[in-house]
């Protein structure tokens, strides 16, 4: 009985933590000392059933795990200024439900509430960018027939930096370090084929990452990975790995030259088996199914996930794009 | 261009919502049959005995070899269920786990040995 509830309790934690690891990649990736501002609204959803969730009484219960996000950063309106300050937030909520739903939530659900606030700065001349917080989990609770709160609230601090072509993002939390990784973006090297010119661009980050954040297997595992142009700006491949094994490659193809609208292809391997993926990215908004970047919310199960994300930065008044959905940002300051 | 995309994104939300629906399969369903020789299934409970989550009282009770209406359950999954059975010499509660799946059916025949002891069988 104790090691059931252990592991119910170890699945909700490691949820809640890694689902907002790969949030801070993300916002790490999408920012730099010129953004403006970032936004990311997320719906999350296994479509599978699955019979991994120990209700404390009713037995092992067979249903979906779902994840709605909203975050934002937004700097200081100047965007002339040298350096400025931004105030970051989010709301996270989802969990386990009996059914699925995209309005209202059935009434027999495991619910989990998370919240976070940060402080962002950045300046121009340095091209330094980065930021820290606070991200909080409430205490779950099972909700509907026999609801009762099943594991305590959690706190955990993160932080990102950019510097020029650098990068470093970290969460901490009361037992220690959670996860670290460094990050580097080559600079575009022009070369000549025959008569054609490349200006191929390499983006890599290595680092580590604590067995409950990491969100591909039940290890503390060391990891990396690899963004590199493969057919000019059309198509790009990624690949991520750790010390726990081979995580996931991906194929990127931009159907526009600016990488707004594209078709990424995933074939990744997780709890011992391949799963393949499919995303599609148009003008801020993004399909997916078993998207590798979204799949941290599932825990160690392996699902048929699905998601929507309206995702953008604004670079300055005019401008925005899909971070994290297209070749490195253009411009990075030197 | 953004009109367009703002189109684009409207239908696939629709195709997506469409899919959902068409992928859920439902509440489990659950019929029980009485073969206990006598006994009849008063109502079944599913979780703990001191604090069911969800009762359903048969009325009129399930007579024996006779099945209940089917019932749609709140949940799926490695479910703990109850049932009380009574009858002449006999008044208990038996409790047993059943795999039930969304969307499906699942039949539970509720017995007696030869012993006198109740159980309940896929």
């Amino acid at each position: 009985m104790l090691t059931i509830l252990m592991s119910s309790l170890l699945a909700t934690s490691q949820v809640s933590l890694s689902a907002w690891n790969q949030e801070v990649s993300e916002m790490h990736r999408a920012l730099h000392p010129r953004s403006m501002g970032y936004l990311d609204v997320a719906q999350i959803q296994s479509l599978t059933p699955d019979d991994a969730i120990q209700h404390p009484s009713l037995g092992r219960l067979e249903g979906f795990t779902q994840l709605r996000r909203v975050v934002a950063v937004l700097m200081g309106p100047d965007s002339s200024a040298d350096s400025r300050l931004g105030l970051e937030g989010s709301i996270e909520t989802g969990g386990w439900t009996s059914d699925l739903y995209l309005v209202s939530p059935p009434d027999l659900r495991r619910q989990t509430y998370s919240w976070s606030a940060g402080l962002a700065g950045s300046s121009v001349t340095w091209g330094l960018s980065g930021m820290v917080g606070l991200h909080h989990v409430s205490p779950t609770w099972w909700r509907g027939i026999s609801g009762a709160r099943e594991a305590d609230g959690t706190t955990d601090f993160w932080g990102l930096l950019r510097w020029k072509r650098l990068g470093a993002r970290s969460m901490v939390d009361l037992d220690g370090l959670v996860s670290l990784r460094a990050a580097y973006l080559t600079d575009p090297a022009p070369m000549r084929l025959q008569k054609a010119w490349f200006w191929p661009q390499v983006e890599g980050s290595l680092g580590w990452e604590r067995a409950d954040a990491n969100p591909w297997s039940s290890e503390d595992a060391l990891a990396g990975d690899l963004r590199f142009p493969v057919l000019d700006d059309r198509v790009g491949l990624r690949i991520d790995a750790g010390s726990d094994g081979f995580h996931f490659g991906q194929v990127t193809t931009n159907i526009d030259p600016q990488g707004l609208v594209g078709i990424d292809f995933t074939g990744g391997r997780r709890s011992g088996s391949w799963f393949p993926g499919l995303r599609l990215r148009m003008p801020v908004f993004t399909f997916s199914v078993n998207d590798p970047d979204e799949f941290a919310i599932h825990g160690l199960r392996g699902a048929l996930v699905w998601s929507m994300r309206f995702q953008m930065t604004w670079e300055d008044g005019q401008t925005w794009y899909a971070p994290g959905r297209r070749p490195p940002p253009a411009e990075v300051v030197h | 261009m953004k009109i367009a995309s703002l189109a684009i994104a409207l239908v696939s939300v629709a195709i997506l919502d469409g899919c959902l629906v068409d992928l859920y399969g439902g509440d489990p369903r659950l019929q029980v049959r009485n073969r206990t020789g006598g006994g009849k299934v008063i109502d079944l409970r599913l979780g703990d005995s001191l604090r069911p989550g969800w009762v359903h009282e048969f009325d009129p009770p399930v007579d024996s070899g006779q099945f209940s209406e089917v019932l749609e359950l709140p949940a799926a999954g490695e479910l703990l269920l109850r049932a009380r059975v009574t009858g002449p010499s006999l008044d208990t509660v038996i409790a047993f786990r059943r795999r039930v799946v969304v969307g499906e059916f699942c039949l539970v025949e509720i017995s007696r040995d030869p012993d006198g002891r109740v159980r309940a069988r896929e």
